[in-house]
């Protein structure tokens, strides 16, 4: 008998039914990654570095690899210049001095807020019943707050931080949550002043996946099929060991976020790298790695045409005035090795009324994908496409200590394979200030090397966000599973960023 | 109370020995930061038109500002729009007099050019950095200044005679008055912010 394993985990593992996914973006933390504190420094406009923000144009993206720097960056260019912590000759009497750093003149913080009313239906079996969930004109205010902080300190230093606020409801109480999404110091150019390599250390999105930026994306429903597959996970269990990549959950798929070291560069102008090492599942019981083995990753990427992904070419390239077009093309691999050696998943089965405990370990998992980035005339069309393997080893509950992994079953054990890609086309519809984004998604969930497809998961995505001003903005989306049309989600957002 | 412009002006006629002189003084703007940005210039004189100068003139794109912000040229005149940043810029402006122009953009060091052929206001913008802003005054005579912070000028050279003076600032209700040169003559204009 082949077992069904997998399913799209979600943000709160707390008691997931079975392709839930759709219901779950908004509970999902709704990255912020747009830094007014940039805009005040260097006194321009969102535009200058976003399309439509948190989404980058090509200049914004080089902004942000060369570590918060205009390319080819000027003292006049930046209107509010740092204070410098040591005059500039300090340098010189290194190692006889502190090497000079600086900080902003003000904390650099930025405060990004979103509100959404949701409408959504969500179908659930429970006890072989068929529920359907509906939620009508919830006006969750606010969906989202942020506070931003990121910055420069002095040559060669970067940071980047973001501390969310988030709420929830569980059980009838509104829960309110403060929590670090990402902080991180990055050593941009530390050899030779070289963008062939760079560092950043911390809790950070790491450098993995070239085509699609989910901390910057136009739509409200985040890249589920990259982020959300969990192959462990089969719904309704609770889960002994962690939560997957992120501590606050996450499926073990793609790494939206991770605690590490993000070694990344850029070479020959055009091609990017990336290689990395996280903690993988966590947290334990009482470390923030679950086990002492390490994730790791590899990217390389090519952009042909366009700006540089490095600026680079910035002083001698004429793009268009209309800074969100221009003719190029980005195409990556990446791969990702996971270790959940000595990591028990406990998941619970309804076998007929008899619930059935089992544990799941994951000891080596490898996630291998392509992605690329597209941009023509008003359209930026993006995708990618993952294959995942899992050495699924699969255990009885323990007889002797009910709780602790049990017997091995070698008959259920063995490699298990998820596909899952997605395409997404945005467009400038007509006018700078609005933008448009339609999305299809896939995955094939875990199957049995004796080829039996399990179940397959698609969702379709249309969104409209309009730029009210350059930093305030409303949004419409659909989301629905084309599957079962009767889960779907509907948001009207409003955002606003200072 | 609230009126539009409130003015005060003097005139001070020096000695008619000179059949030329400058035109000097201030306008003080109520209101604003600063006094600068003002063009005071001699409207259209009657029977006379004024050749462009040969060369043309240079607004340059830096640091991520135009420069000038305020730039008076004759009508006629060839003004270049050079990029100085490390990055590309754009030009273009929605006013009708200057034909509602889009120059494109380009890198670092280039220039492309526009004559602004009749007497006009343009605005000038870049659609990649949307703070960037400037104004090119092209104007029918070649007496004109521009006010520095302290909201003085100089028109050099305007011969004797009347005119209709004016004064011209982004912010500013449009100002004028006769005004008769005779030698150096001095005027001061207070505007305040509409
Ligand atoms: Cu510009």
């Amino acid at each position: 008998m082949s077992r069904t394993i997998g399913s799209l985990s979600r943000c709160s593992m707390a008691g997931a039914a079975l392709f839930s996914l759709a219901a779950l973006a908004i509970l999902c933390a709704t990255p912020a990654n747009a830094i007014p504190a940039f805009a005040r420094k260097y006194e321009t406009s969102c535009q200058t570095c976003h399309v439509a923000y948190p989404k980058l144009n090509t200049f914004g993206q080089a902004f942000r690899l060369l570590g918060y720097r205009m390319p080819g960056e000027t003292e006049g260019q930046v209107k509010r210049p740092d204070v410098a912590l040591g005059a500039a000759s300090y340098k010189r009497v290194w190692p006889d001095a502190v090497w000079p750093g600086a900080i902003p003149q003000n904390l650099p913080l930025s405060l990004v807020a979103n509100f959404q009313v949701q409408n959504s239906s969500q179908i659930e079996i429970e006890d072989g019943e068929v529920h359907r969930d509906t939620v009508n004109n919830d006006m969750i205010f606010p969906s989202e707050v942020a506070l931003v902080v990121a910055g420069t300190a002095g040559e060669h230093v970067s940071y980047f931080g973001e501390i969310g606020f988030e709420q929830s409801v569980e059980a009838g109480m509104i829960e309110q949550e403060v929590g670090v999404e990402h902080i991180d110091i990055r050593f941009i150019r530390p050899i030779r002043n070289s963008m062939a390599f760079n560092v950043k250390i911390g809790s950070f999105q790491p450098e993995l996946v070239s085509g699609f930026d989910h901390a910057r994306r136009l739509t409200v429903a985040n890249y589920d099929s990259m982020f959300g597959v969990s192959p462990i996970q089969s719904g309704g269990t609770e889960i002994v060991g962690g939560g997957g990549h992120h501590g606050g959950g996450g499926g073990i798929s793609l790494p939206a976020v991770g605690r590490g070291i993000d070694l990344y560069g850029v070479v020959s102008h055009r091609f990017t790298w990336a290689a990395g090492i996280l903690n993988g599942i966590g947290p334990g019981d009482a470390t923030f790695d679950a086990n002492s083995g390490k994730d790791t990753y590899v990217k390389g990427a090519y952009k042909w045409g366009g700006l540089a992904p490095d600026g680079s070419n910035a002083a001698v390239y004429a793009g268009s005035p209309k800074n969100w077009r221009e003719k190029s093309v980005q195409v990556g691999v990446f791969y990702y090795r996971g270790d959940g050696k000595d990591i028990f998943f406990r998941e619970e089965h309804d076998e007929l009324g008899v619930i059935e405990v089992i544990f799941v370990e994951d000891p080596d998992y490898t996630r291998t994908g392509l992605d690329f980035n597209w941009y023509f005339k008003d359209l930026n069309i993006f995708g990618a496409y993952v294959s995942g393997d899992d050495d699924l080893r699969i255990y009885a509950d323990s007889v002797t200590e009910p709780g602790e992994p049990g017997v091995f079953d070698p008959d259920e054990s063995g490699t298990y394979t998820y596909k899952s890609w997605f395409v997404e086309a945005d467009m400038v519809l007509g006018m700078p200030w609005l933008h448009g984004a339609v999305r299809y998604e896939t995955v094939d969930l875990p199957r049995a090397e004796d080829g039996l497809k399990v179940q397959a998961y698609e969702r379709a995505t249309l969104s409209m966000t309009a730029l009210v001003r350059a930093n305030v903005k409303g949004v419409m989306e659909y989301t629905e599973d084309l599957n079962e049309s009767r889960n779907y989600q509907f948001w009207l957002g409003a955002g606003i960023a200072f | 109370m609230r009126k539009s412009a409130t003015f005060t002006l003097i005139l001070v006629l020096a000695v008619p020995v000179a059949l030329a002189g400058n035109i000097q003084g201030k306008v003080i703007s109520s209101g604003l930061r600063h006094n600068a940005d003002a063009v005071v210039y001699v409207d259209e004189i009657p029977g006379k038109t004024f050749p462009p100068p040969a060369e043309a003139v240079v607004m340059d794109q830096v640091d991520m500002s135009f420069v000038p912000h305020v730039l008076p040229v004759i009508a006629g005149t060839k003004v270049e729009f050079l990029n100085s940043d490390s990055f590309m810029h754009n030009v273009f402006t929605p006013d009708k007099c200057a034909g509602k122009f889009n120059l494109g953009s380009w890198p670092q060091g280039q220039k492309r050019d526009f004559t602004f052929e009749k007497t006009c206001v343009a605005v000038l913008l870049c659609n990649v950095h949307p703070e960037m802003e400037a104004f090119v005054v092209a104007l029918p005579t070649p007496y004109f200044a521009v006010t520095d912070r302290d909201g003085g000028f100089t028109i050099a050279d305007v011969p004797d005679g009347d005119y209709t003076i004016r004064v011209w600032h982004p912010k500013l209700p449009e100002w004028s008055q006769s005004l008769s040169v005779s030698g150096p003559t001095s005027l001061e204009v207070t505007l305040k912010a509409k």
